[in-house]
């Protein structure tokens, strides 16, 4: 495996105001040229961490290294790192040009080497023909790329993104959230980017942490943490999850169970080990359901039986909740399938569901 | 159209009879008594003449708007380098602490602003506080200060009487002012300096243009501070206005200075509303 430098490292760090504690003995390394999400509800101290890196907050225990350097005490202006904000905070006073040369004018560097290099930065956001216009000419778009103009130029040791897609609507955040990840691997820089999205984490990052309340939940890659969820918070953060409560039977073989959920008998498989009489969650995502009519398939071995109470057009699949008898709701999605008549169900229809064996999460279920 | 919102035409119809009778209607009264003859009984009389205006051009007077522009000027720039870190400080402080010093700028408008001058004569004269503190308590000097009745005075004064309206136009822009600003630029590399000159004071420059003017527009067209301050020795603008229709019952030579310094603040205002359309700013 390729040794990476360590770019960025916390180290127990923890952070309170007015004495309510925000972020809790936070241990973190960000790699070269990879692309961190921090992601979490709001108020989970993601922003917080971002702005203690970039020196805005001081951290109230623990240490922060910036390329093997200690740098608690130094200054935002002296740290090598920039921050994509919010809102862009464009100085709207300055041109686009100037805007992006600003950085560069404090390194106080010559004027050739600044025009070649803010040329080249507009080029790369693809904004060369607006270097003349004062930022509230443009759109929400175009001022985000502005603003990543201005972080990029400086070629810092580390990219700080504070929820910066938020203002931009749903077609331009998918495009803007390729474009980022496209720079992003061709230039190979450190990202770390902060967002609530968890689409927006999962489709762009090399690795996500998951947090709450100041505390980080799961770290790893998208794929982990979205079919491998540590825990509950994790699962129903990241995507639509059904969750089942049970209890575990017996354990015919290792890594499989037998559990008694919502008053079905089924066999789960899990990596994680059970004793017969544990309480259970069982994750099953809305994708991974199949469901079929009960008059297509009346055999209910092992699958849940309920009735279909809403159905959803969506496009590319057909989101449908089933009522179980025992009274849980289940959400499925699943795609179209031509080939079968018997996809669209009625309302109020019977039917049985399904999974996709072994893709479910057991957890214990947290007391 | 019109009558279909009775409160809105009321509020327009009820401000424009107030701008018409009493902002309009003095103002060419003002004008036609600049271009009447004086007359010892009535004030003024026909014909018309435009001897008034010629007479103010003798440099005598000149001097007299020269001097009163360089007051105003230094006074305006005193307020706004004493209110700028001052509302700069007041801008950052917690709001229950903001609420309090902002009463305390406004609190001297509760005083006749006369009364309060004739205070700044009592601080200043000779055997006054500010002596006393300077030559017995501090012993910073062995003789006490001649302020009293200098130019120095009536800037004091003006300053002291003034500073609020700096003040407050400066705190409200940079009470408003996004704080991500501050921080980009520190993130971008700039220290307090750079991002104090490069980014807080740009960005600011409405308030400091509507605060200049907000300074500089009565103190000149000032006259009792003038008159209290420095004694006779300074002839202003406003004391000239004053002491032609006051003192020498010139009616006519009164209200030409006076349309003269309308004037003067009429392009000053121009000059305010072009600036401001430059910086991008919507005025009102």
């Amino acid at each position: 495996m390729e040794q990476r430098k360590t770019v960025v490292a916390l180290q127990g760090v923890e952070k309170a105001y007015d004495g309510h504690q925000v972020v809790h003995g936070l241990d973190l390394e960000v790699q070269e040229g990879e692309f961190l999400t921090l992601l979490g509800p709001s108020g989970c101290g993601k922003t917080t961490i971002l702005r203690m890196i970039a020196g805005f907050e001081h951290p109230g225990k623990g240490d922060i290294f910036l390329g093997g350097q200690r740098v608690n005490d130094v200054p935002p202006h002296k740290r090598d790192v920039h921050m994509v904000f919010q809102n862009y905070a464009l100085f709207p006073h300055m041109t686009v040009a100037q805007n992006v040369a600003f950085g560069l004018k404090m390194k106080r560097l010559p004027k050739a080497v600044i025009e070649t290099e803010v040329e080249n930065a507009l080029r790369l956001v693809k904004l060369e023909s607006f270097a003349g216009r004062k930022p509230r000419q443009l759109s929400g778009g175009q001022q985000q790329r502005v603003a990543l103009a201005r972080a990029l130029v400086n070629k810092p040791l580390v990219l700080l993104f504070d929820e910066p897609l938020n203002a931009l609507d749903y077609r331009l955040r998918k495009e803007m959230q390729r474009e980022l990840r496209h720079l992003q691997q061709t230039l190979k820089a450190t990202f770390v980017f902060v967002t609530h999205d968890q689409e927006e984490a999962l489709s762009m990052s090399d690795r996500v942490v998951v947090m709450r309340e100041g505390r980080v939940e799961q770290t790893g890659t998208p794929r982990q943490v979205y079919e491998d969820p540590e825990n509950l918070f994790v699962a129903s953060f990241i995507g639509e999850t059904n969750v089942l409560s049970g209890k575990v039977l017996e354990i015919p073989e290792p890594n499989k169970l037998k559990a008694l959920v919502e008053g079905v008998v089924c066999v789960f498989s899990s990596k994680r080990r059970f004793s017969p009489g544990d309480s259970i969650k069982v994750l099953l995502r809305p994708e991974d359901l199949r469901v079929e009519t009960l008059a297509a398939k009346p055999d209910t071995e092992g699958r849940f039986a309920g009735r279909i109470v809403e159905k959803n057009y969506k496009g590319a699949t057909l989101d449908s909740v089933i009522l179980l008898d025992s009274g849980v709701r289940l959400l499925a999605s699943e795609f179209f399938d031509e080939e079968d008549e018997d996809f669209d169900y009625q309302l109020e229809e019977r039917v049985s569901v399904g999974w996709v064996g072994t893709w479910e999460v057991v957890l214990p279920d947290a007391p | 159209m019109r009558l279909r919102n009775p409160t809105k035409t009321l509020a327009i119809g009820s401000f424009a009879f107030w701008l018409f009778f009493f902002v309009l209607v003095p103002n060419v009264m003002v004008a036609v008594v600049s271009l009447l003859s004086r007359d010892e009984s009535s004030f003024v009389s026909l014909p018309f003449s435009l001897e008034s205006y010629l007479r103010l051009s003798d440099p005598l007077y000149l001097m007299v708007f020269i001097k009163s522009l360089n007051m105003a000027l230094v006074t305006t720039l005193v307020c706004l380098l004493a209110g700028y870190p001052f509302a700069y400080i007041l801008a950052r402080l917690p709001g229950r602490f903001r609420r309090v010093l902002v009463l305390l700028v406004i609190l001297p408008f509760w005083t006749n602003s006369l009364i309060r001058t004739y205070a700044v004569a009592l601080i200043l004269r000779t055997n006054g506080p500010l002596n006393w503190f300077l030559v017995d308590l501090a012993g910073l000097r062995d003789t006490p200060l001649d302020l009293l009745y200098t130019g120095t005075a009536v800037v004091a004064g003006s300053v002291y009487v003034f500073l609020p309206f700096m003040i407050l136009p400066l705190y409200a822009v940079l009470e408003r002012m996004d704080p991500a600003y501050v921080e980009a630029g520190r993130d971008l590399g700039a220290g307090w300096l750079d991002v104090f000159f490069r980014i807080t004071v740009p960005l600011s420059m409405p308030g400091i243009l509507a605060g200049c003017l907000l300074v500089f527009l009565p103190a000149l067209g000032l006259f009792y501070i003038p008159d209290v301050l420095g004694g006779a020795r300074d002839l202003f603008i406003g004391n000239f206005i004053k002491n032609q229709f006051l003192d020498a019952r010139d009616w006519p030579f009164g209200a030409a200075g006076s349309v003269v310094l309308t004037g003067l603040m009429g392009v000053l205002l121009l000059i305010y509303y072009r600036g401001m359309r430059r910086l991008g700013e919507k005025v009102l």
